[in-house]
């Protein structure tokens, strides 16, 4: 709990859940980072958002009197526009100690106003001044009590950019996944990647569709299914960059914009950080491909280690109970 | 809206400091309705007139971002994603107004001008006088644009390369405070520490507070509170310190205080 310049506690709002809309990820409150493909004409980016403030806890820690009027703002901001905006407000009733719940709703964000990633933070703020001396409580109107931040990547990483097809339907083999890339081109604009999951396989479906497993063993296998299917996209772009000859490699980095060899360089950037000069990423990955190339083990066991396939059995406590090995 | 864009800027500005000059690649970017060329090209012309009409002193110079960024605002309506993309600025200043940029920045070849000038950031000629006019727009006002004439570059600095320009209404209050009512400290070298100072507390009111939901009024108490706390004391004005640089352990310099 933070007590400068007036008592705030985060912990108020951290159930408040964040999704993109339409999807069929589950609701996962640790989640505080979305991956979208930005929208190509126009439309708004639609979110949805599980509101869960638990007033008991403000009331109770203390952040402000029983019955003081309180506001949940959504702010969005975008730093590369330099837009900011509250786009919903909730009144949050505190004259009763009980958790505020509303129904998901819909937050849809201008898709021209924001560029490259943006933040959305849900604010709880007093919605009326307290006229009274400083006594370590806030004060004035939209004083902030608690807030939870979101941040909104749109360069297509991951999230959205996962699509559930029929792979017998698209005549591709009776796998788990596959990375699409039109015409195994990276020149090709990042929005149109994909990254198919086979509906086909009731169990994968039934596997991927909740968070909300209570078994253990049900919680890893789910969760290391993701992680692997984050793997295995990370380590079908830059296995893709890699294969390409050397003549065919981008020569300016700003040329790279909007691309597939924008991502390909930024999942580079991660796999390789040691070895990656952020300024000058084009000569980076010359080097990267002169080293690697021809060496896609090890490229493997990089992407391993970048996508924190390890920590996920870490964290089991089936599979890994302490001083099992 | 559909854009023209350069692809290779950073290797063609780079290119003019060894004299084997690499021609600049241009593509369309975006969706919608194409980008009126032709009242781009009228908007250049109104910027080269600016160039021949001022002096290339401080002063000019001043006036020339004053009124390049009015003319900006009123005849680049871009969507704020799309102005968000350098390679436009980019195209805009490399092939389309390269005149103007020598002139802006007092320089008579192109390879002598910073890059940050021509690459589309913060610093870029063209997109920091768009995005100062965008931040003051105000639709409704007879003279929409009128706050972007205000002000001094530094002013603009603090205001466009912080998050704080997100707040509209807060830096449109802060212009009409500081350059219309005269409500800063009158001598004009106690200015720039007294608006420096505003902005600074500003940025750090407001972690704990949402500016984007006050109303105007509140807004205005807001920056006369914080007007009224920075105010520069009386006597001689010292420019800020400069940081010292110092030696760590490593026997790396590093800033320290």
């Amino acid at each position: 709990m933070k007590v400068y310049p007036f008592a705030r506690a985060d912990a108020v709002v951290e159930g408040i859940g964040l999704r993109l809309a339409g999807g069929d990820a589950g609701w996962n409150q640790r989640a505080d980072r979305l991956d979208l493909v930005p929208p190509d004409n126009g439309e708004p980016v639609r979110l949805e958002v599980r509101i869960d403030v638990d007033v008991p806890a403000a009331l109770a820690r203390p952040l402000l009197p029983a019955g003081h009027p309180v506001t949940l703002l959504a702010v969005a901001r975008c730093s590369d526009t330099r837009w900011a905006e509250v786009i919903r407000q909730w009144p949050v009733p505190t004259h009763v100690k009980k958790r505020f719940t509303p129904d998901p709703e819909i937050l849809p964000v201008d898709g021209g106003k924001v560029a490259g990633q943006f933040r959305l933070t849900f604010c709880l703020c007093l919605a009326a001044a307290r006229d009274v001396p400083a006594d370590g409580l806030a004060r004035k109107r939209w004083n902030i009590l608690a807030e939870k931040r979101f941040t909104v990547v749109m360069t297509g990483t991951g999230g959205a950019i996962t699509e559930w097809v029929s792979f017998s339907e698209r005549g591709l083999p009776a796998g788990l996944w596959h990375l699409h890339v039109p015409g195994d081109d990276l020149e090709e604009p990042a929005g149109n990647l994909r990254f198919y999951l086979n509906r086909d396989i009731e169990s994968l479906r039934r596997l991927l569709a909740t968070t909300s497993g209570n078994l253990h063993d049900r919680v890893l296998a789910h969760n290391l299914t993701r992680r692997q299917i984050r793997t295995a996209f990370i380590e079908g772009i830059v296995s893709l960059a890699l294969a390409m000859p050397e003549g065919e490699l981008p020569r300016d980095a700003d040329g790279v914009t909007g691309t597939c060899w924008e991502l390909a360089f930024s999942l580079c950037g991660q796999v390789f950080a040691g070895e990656w000069d952020q300024e000058d990423p084009v000569a980076s990955f010359g080097e990267i491909h002169r080293r690697y190339a021809a060496r896609p083990h090890v490229v493997k066991t990089l992407v391993q280690q970048v996508a924190h396939l390890p920590d996920v059995l870490e964290r089991s406590v089936i599979l890994n109970p302490p001083g099992a090995t | 809206m559909r854009v023209p864009i350069l692809t290779n800027a950073r290797t063609v500005v780079c290119s003019w400091k060894t004299g084997e000059p690499v021609e600049p690649e241009v593509r369309f970017a975006g969706y919608g309705p194409d980008l009126d060329l032709t009242a781009l090209a009228q908007l250049v012309e109104q910027l080269t007139a600016l160039t021949g009409r001022l002096k290339q002193d401080e002063k000019g110079r001043r006036e020339f971002d004053q009124c390049a960024a009015r003319l900006l605002g009123e005849k680049l309506p871009l969507p704020p994603s799309v102005a968000a993309d350098k390679r436009f600025w980019q195209w805009f200043a490399i092939t389309q107004a390269e005149s103007v940029v020598l002139w802006r920045w007092k320089k008579t070849d192109r390879a002598k001008v910073k890059a940050q000038h021509w690459l589309g950031g913060w610093k870029d000629t063209f997109r920091r006088l768009w995005l100062r006019a965008t931040l003051i727009h105000e639709p409704t006002a007879s003279d929409p644009f009128e706050l972007a004439g205000y002000g001094h570059e530094d002013f603009w600095v603090g205001i466009i390369e912080r998050d704080i320009a997100g707040c509209r209404l807060l830096v449109r209050t802060l212009v009409h405070s500081f350059f219309l009512a005269g409500d800063g400290a009158a001598r004009s070298e106690k200015l720039m520490l007294h608006y420096r100072g505003t902005l600074k507390r500003l940025r750090q009111i407001r972690p704990g507070r949402v500016y984007e939901q006050m109303t105007a009024d509140e807004v205005d108490a807001l920056v006369r509170e914080a007007m009224a706390a920075t105010l520069p004391a009386d006597g001689p004005a010292t420019p800020p310190a400069r940081r010292k640089k110092r030696k760590n352990a490593a026997g790396r310099i590093r800033a320290g205080a």
